[in-house]
């Protein structure tokens, strides 16, 4: 009987010391889940969050950027036209040299896509940047419907590389800016075939990281940085800055820090390269790095 | 009922400047101004913790969302809602906690009230950043983005209880 009792009196106390303890409770069950998640998220994750809400403010995004784009219309314009006069000149010579491809050249296409080589080029405008976080992504306003796709690499009017796409939604397609601490992508000096993994270090966004560049080449302050041939995503020989500094590391090789060409935070307009031979070259390089492994 | 509509304004916009200005606009990388803590730091003093840990929740979650930014603002924003009735207690006292209100620069006074915003928005910033980072590598850069995106921050929930809380509040003391 005394039993019974001191057990029910220990049931109450144990109830009472839970009404007492549930909010430290429940704050630690909220927090432990809160970073589960997030430290389970990948950037696919986040592009996947961003498209999600691109759903709900995606036009709000577009409407703000209408208005600071307006701000700035002078000088887009400007470099945009100069753009394409260049790169109708180049068509013109491509055209000129190789009369074959001519069939993939569609003169009355008013949609801006263009085609040079393996790659194909479609102008789309930026909706969200941020530049201020450690992984930042761009938004832009052409998707699926547009013909864009996960993997496609995105760069300035004036060819300089800013980013790639990490998935679309029917309207909208969001991207992983060179301004994220997990973009890989590689560089290397112009006119030299010294090359290195280029990546931001989150430190400020108008420098990027080069590095291990070997001891013994040769690199001086001023001296251009241009994507490699080895990416499946950027066409080779873009410019993506210039050497502001470089230190020997371990007495092997240099970091080198990169001024960026153009700055990302002014980003509006920005082309959408699609490498037409991707696919077939990622399945012959997966297929031989599974057959040595 | 008046009230609940004022901080569902405010919660809005608070949250509208979070993500479509201060998301975009190009401080630096040392300044990033997470507004969206203004909701939880001007929550009516005498809300027991429970309620303002699922607010809390709340606006981490929709901040997420948002800003893209999976559980991180969410891990931010709870650990300063759960705080924030302690932190109250300790700079206001109990007598003040238990007598309610918004927790402006009018009633608590000038001193207390930047101590109590101050310690929140460290503690939310600090937690945000550091979890942004999760490298020791750059902690004096997780440091300073901290210091600076919070001295940012105090200040623009200075202006914004000026904005929404200053005429309820007088009008509660003439009361």
């Amino acid at each position: 009987m005394i039993m019974t009792h001191s057990s029910e009196e220990e049931m109450i106390n144990f109830f009472l010391f839970l009404k007492r303890i549930y909010v430290v409770l429940l704050f630690i069950i909220l927090e432990a889940a809160a970073i589960h998640y997030y430290a389970n998220s990948t950037s696919y994750t986040r592009a996947k969050l961003i498209t999600a809400s691109n759903q709900v403010v995606g036009g709000l995004h577009a409407g703000f950027s209408g208005v600071s784009n307006y701000m700035r219309l002078n000088k887009e314009n400007r470099a945009l036209t100069e753009e394409i006069a260049k790169l109708q000149n180049q068509l013109q010579s491509l055209v000129t040299k190789d009369t074959t491809t001519s069939h993939n050249l569609t003169p009355t296409d008013t949609t801006l896509q263009k085609q040079i080589g393996p790659y194909f080029y479609t102008a789309a405008q930026v909706i969200r940047n941020s530049i201020t976080h450690q992984n930042n992504f761009i938004t832009i306003d052409k998707g699926f419907g547009d013909g864009i796709e996960e993997g496609m690499a995105l760069i300035t009017p004036t060819g300089m590389p800013v980013g790639y796409i990490l998935k679309c939604s029917d309207k909208f397609a969001v991207g992983m800016s060179i301004l994220n601490r997990e973009f890989r992508a590689s560089g290397k000096i112009k006119g030299s075939d010294f090359f290195g993994p280029l990546f931001w270090d989150g430190t400020s966004y108008e420098y990027m990281m080069l590095s291990e560049i070997p001891k013994y080449a040769e690199i001086a302050v001023g001296d251009t940085i241009v994507t490699t041939n080895y990416s499946s995503r950027f066409p080779p020989g873009l410019m993506i800055g210039t050497v502001e500094s470089f230190v020997l590391q371990e007495a092997t090789y240099y970091d080198v820090r990169v001024r960026l060409a153009s700055p990302i935070g002014a980003l509006r307009n920005v082309c959408v390269v699609r490498y037409a031979d991707a696919l077939e070259r990622n399945t012959l390089e997966n297929e031989v790095t599974g057959e040595i492994y | 009922m008046q009230r609940v509509i004022e901080y569902t304004l405010m919660f809005v916009i608070v949250m509208a400047a979070q993500v479509f200005l201060f998301d975009n606009i190009e401080l630096s990388v040392y300044i990033t101004p997470l507004i969206y803590i203004a909701f939880i730091v001007l929550l009516p003093m005498e809300l027991p913790t429970i309620t303002v840990l699922s607010l809390g929740l709340l606006t981490g979650i929709i901040a997420d969302v948002l800003t893209g930014l999976p559980g991180l603002n969410t891990i931010a924003t709870l650990a300063a809602a759960f705080c924030r009735r302690t932190v109250l207690i300790l700079v206001a006292g109990k007598e003040s906690v238990h007598d309610g209100g918004v927790p402006n620069a009018r009633r608590l006074g000038n001193g207390r009230y930047f101590k109590y915003t101050s310690i929140i928005v460290l503690l939310h910033g600090l937690l945000f950043f550091s979890f942004e980072a999760l490298t020791w590598h750059y902690y004096y850069l997780t440091l300073l983005r901290t210091l600076l995106s919070s001295i940012l921050t105090v200040g623009l929930i200075y202006c914004c209880q000026l904005l929404f809380l200053m005429k309820p509040s007088a009008k509660n003391e003439r009361i």
